[in-house]
């Protein structure tokens, strides 16, 4: 149990409590609290469909009637207060008799659909028509006849025969993602689900709807009629696909993934996850993995033998023993325990000190990062925060969930501060929102401070995002931010950014200046953009990438420059990327839900992910590799025991330094001249990053990628939306198509990553927020 | 003396009965020559039958594969298209399979089966040579024709 949690309880014994008799059994219980909840307290059975304990109460499926004595009517357990001296009876001939009616109601218009229906076999309705229904309905005459399957979205199916209106759904939209996804049309038993303007639904958590649904209404259109309940197996596990890490289910049958569901865990995700976590795995099973170890020969990347490559590899790396000219890319999908056979692999078997798991991120120096990505407090203490500053960062974007749980926050109090470069889902919730040009951060911190900074009472959170991250000032920036917290102790400060498993890359050692457990490098190597950049300019002995695409995270000339000075590339990916193409041999690996190991989340937490089906045949996991390998250079890789006593604790210490020492190479902001607009580079939840381009669920979210620009600066440039326009940097240039929106800060342009279709790492390496750029008609 | 009688008078009873027998009718057949017909109701090979339109039962509900006792049955549903209309309303079974050498006939995916489709016929001969041959798909218990199993495409259930 977490701290948090029990501070909660003994919060709780604090308060006035009342007692009541429920069933013949005394209870006493927190004042404010309903029946529904004291009968919990004494494990008493009361049947719900409306009622969500994450949601306020609403009482509209009458389902969990009661009697109380000295009341007229049977009450509602879930929305009746729970009162001193009352006696309520859950399971009298009254109480009973009611429920059954209910049922009786309920099924009035519910099609006796089950065996068609994908909730048959976990369906509340079911179970409590079982329980507590009369078995039997004198309804005779025709139910209502409503379409069967009317698709919301993509992935969100309707049967609106099957729907009770419990809103459920609708208000989960309005109540704790709010997007306001659903809604329900008319009333009484016209009563419908719809979205607003009947438009495809909008909504990155869509999954979550189908997963509370208490009757067959909402499915999804992914695991529509492939399987029943009780034909699953399930294995529980993390999701790696943002550093959220929500704790999920993995359900296969025959060996093949058909859904994943959230698993409750109130210090991570609570019970959400996003739709990128719900059906985001479909990459795992398609048909464009690599299946087979390739090798380059004549000029074409040929299939060949584990034995064939692994030999080459090794003996390649006899050859470039000790040299400076190599480099280890990668390590963002691995699991802790293989970034840290990868880093032992080249530091002391290759004997090489150039290891980085980030690939593309701006800020590599250990002085202008500062302070590297994590959080003070656990995520699950973000519901009981007060105030939160959120500084340019796209939650709904990055981290899906951490939204859902600020918002929770936010119903319970939460002041929410909103800075950014541009509007976010986030904006129409918050206080306080400042959208400014990026490099006006320290004017808004300014303002912060003399407008809310004095105004922060109780337990305050910052999160800081990679709009303010990705800043050459990110240093300032963050020391700005240590002072605030000297002032207020009760601040905490959290660093939002990275995706995947970065921190456990980083924990393993994949840093050029950071060993093991957070030692200090033995021979710091250099940052992987720097490994680039001296690559592009001199002959490169090899690069050894696993789980990354540098191809695309540079620009193309520089990448075909370092492709042509580097002697041997070898590329470890699912899918053949970009660098895999171009890789002299190509080593196919695992996915997250066919290997097993532990990762890391943004707030540090060690969490554990699990195969959940079988390895396909022939390939291996990176770890495997990586020993084989090891092996044939005679040293067999181990994780050291010390190593993996570190990982048996539940959260590594994020460890905030008390200030920051002013360094005097602190970069300049560059002078905006004329036309020039300030780069804002922004993410995409559903992108068309390596894994995710071949999940087709996923795919029918990408909104296509766009150049955003204010409509005032539109018009200074005679530009319209949807023209197709050229961005200009010092060092490249970008072409896309222009999308013009009130949304975005004036003299501001916002490129979104993770396309490759809109590469943005065109315009240059270690790219910066607030790099000048030139916008015109291409 | 008395018992010599006796025994005597047992074994003459004996001949009696078969000689009785020898003008009746036999109980048994000359298997495989002649074979026997069968109660209507009795239990034999499974058949998966249609609807007299043509479309198949079977809704791939798969209530028939959760209350075999035996775990005989395996079925994989998948959504039915306007170009594929397999059977009525939106679901239908892709795949369906039952292994014979678990089959304990006892008829409980019948009972189950909400729209009819899986019935037990009176075919008992289910002998093979390897095992693979005796698990049947799809094609070999899903009736070509409406009817031809025997079973009245018209019934209700």
């Amino acid at each position: 149990m977490s701290t948090e949690t029990k501070n909660k309880q003994s919060e709780n014994i604090k308060q006035e409590m009342i007692n009541l008799t429920i069933d013949g059994q005394v209870v006493s219980t927190p004042k404010g609290s309903t029946v529904y909840q004291a009968a919990q307290q004494l494990g008493i059975d009361i049947p719900i469909f409306c009622y969500q304990d994450r949601m306020p109460a609403l009482g509209a499926c009458r389902m969990c009637l009661v009697e109380v004595e000295k009341m007229p009517k049977l009450a509602a357990s879930c929305s009746q207060g729970a009162m001193e001296g009352m006696v309520v009876h859950t399971k009298s001939k009254k109480a009973e008799d009611g429920r059954k009616s209910i049922i009786e109601f309920l099924l009035i218009n519910h099609p006796l659909d089950c065996p068609i229906c994908d909730k048959g076999g976990e369906c509340p309705l079911q179970d409590n028509t079982l329980d507590y229904g009369s078995g039997i309905s004198r309804f005779v005459e025709d139910k209502r006849k409503l379409e069967k399957k009317t698709a919301l979205g993509p992935l969100l199916i309707v049967d609106q025969e099957r729907c009770i209106a419990c809103a459920r759904c609708t208000r989960f939209g309005e109540i704790v993602a709010g997007d306001d996804a659903l809604k329900l049309k008319d009333r009484g038993f016209r009563t419908e689900i719809g979205t607003p303007n009947d438009q495809p639904v909008e909504s990155k958590f869509i999954g979550n709807t189908i997963q509370m649904c208490p009757v067959g209404a909402l499915t999804s259109q992914v695991y529509r009629f492939r399987a029943r309940p009780w034909d699953n197996d399930t294995v529980e596990s993390t999701c790696t696909l943002c550093a959220v890490g929500c704790n999920m289910k993995v359900d296969t049958r025959d060996n093949e993934i058909l859904r994943v569901r959230s698993v409750e865990n109130r210090d991570v995700n609570d019970i959400w996850m996003c739709d990128k976590g719900f059906f985001g795995y479909e990459h795992v099973n398609d048909d464009n993995r690599i299946k087979t170890p390739l090798i380059r020969r004549n000029g074409e990347l040929v299939p060949a033998g584990w034995e064939e490559v692994l030999e080459l590899i090794a003996n390649k790396f006899k050859e470039v023993k000790a040299s400076p000219k190599v480099g280890a890319l990668g390590g963002s999908p691995l699991t802790v325990e293989e970034n840290y056979f990868f880093q032992k692999l080249f530091r002391e078997v290759v004997e090489s000190p150039n290891v980085d798991a980030r690939v593309g991120l701006s800020q590599q120096d250990k002085d202008q990062e500062a302070i590297p990505a994590g959080t003070e407090i656990s995520l699950g203490e973000i519901e009981s925060l007060d105030n939160v500053l959120v500084l340019g960062s796209d939650l709904t974007e990055t981290f899906p969930v951490i939204w859902l749980r600020l918002k929770q926050g936010m119903n319970n109090g939460a002041k929410v501060v909103v800075t950014g470069h541009h509007q976010t889902e986030v904006s129409p919730h918050s206080n306080k929102e400042i959208i400014h040009a990026p490099g006006e951060e320290f004017a808004v911190l300014d303002q912060l401070e003399k407008e809310v900074l004095p105004t922060l009472k109780g337990k305050s959170a910052l999160f800081i995002g990679e709009q303010y991250l990705k800043s050459t000032s990110r240093r300032k920036i963050l020391s700005t931010l240590l002072k605030w917290k000297k002032q207020n102790p009760e601040l905490s400060l959290n660093i939002l950014e990275g995706t995947g498993n970065d921190l456990g890359a980083r924990f393993a050692g994949m840093h050029p200046a950071i060993g093991p457990a957070g030692s200090d490098a033995k021979q710091t190597g250099l940052s992987s953009s720097d490994m680039l950049i001296q690559a592009s300019k001199e002959p490169w002995d090899l690069f050894y990438v696993a789980g990354a695409n540098p191809a695309a995270k540079v620009p193309a000339p520089l990448w075909d420059q370092i492709r042509e000075k580097t002697k041997f590339l070898v590329v470890q990916d699912l899918f053949l990327t970009k660098t895999a193409e171009e890789a002299d041999v190509v080593l196919p690996t695992l996915s997250f839900i066919e290997k097993g190991g532990h990762v890391i989340n943004i707030e540090g937490r060690i969490q554990e992910i699990r195969a959940a089906k079988s390895a396909p045949e022939g390939l291996l996991s990176d770890a495997e590799i990586f020993t084989l390998i090891a092996q044939r250079l005679g040293t067999t890789l181990i994780l050291d025991k010390e190593f993996s006593e570190h990982l048996k604790v539940e959260r590594l210490p994020f460890k905030v330094p008390t200030q920051l020492e002013e360094i005097s190479a602190s970069t300049q902001l560059e002078e905006i001249k004329g036309e020039q607009l300030r780069l804002s580079l922004s993410q995409k939840l559903f992108d068309h990053g390596t894994r995710v381009q071949y999940s087709p669920a996923i795919e029918q979210l990408v909104k296509e990628p766009t150049i955003s620009i204010h409509p005032e600066e539109a018009i200074n440039r005679l530009l319209k939306e949807g023209d197709l326009v050229v961005v200009e940097s010092e060092q490249g240039t970008l072409k896309g198509t222009l999308k013009v929106t009130e949304a975005v800060a004036k003299a501001t342009v916002v490129i979104p990553e993770g396309f490759p279709e809109l590469s943005v790492a065109q315009l240059g390496m270690k790219l910066s927020n607030a790099t000048a750029v030139i916008v015109k008609k291409g | 003396m008395k018992l010599q009688i006796g025994k005597f008078m047992s074994m003459l009873r004996g001949l009696l009965i078969v000689l009785k027998y020898a003008f009746k009718r036999p109980v048994t057949l000359r298997y495989p020559e002649k074979k026997r017909d069968l109660p209507e109701r009795s239990k034999g090979r499974h058949h998966l039958t249609k609807w007299a339109d043509g479309l198949e039962r079977c809704v791939g509900c798969e209530l028939c594969a959760i209350v075999c006792p035996s775990q005989a049955i395996y079925v994989k549903p998948a959504e039915n298209t306007p170009d594929n209309q397999v059977s009525k309303g939106e679901r239908y079974a892709a795949d369906y399979q039952v292994n014979m050498l678990r089959c304990i006939f006892c008829g409980y995916c019948e009972e189950a089966c909400p729209t009819g489709a899986v019935v037990l016929g009176n075919d008992y001969e289910l002998a093979g040579y390897d095992r693979q041959s005796l698990i049947y798909t799809k094609g070999m218990l899903t009736e070509e024709k409406p009817g031809e199993s025997g079973f009245d495409p018209n019934r209700e259930i």
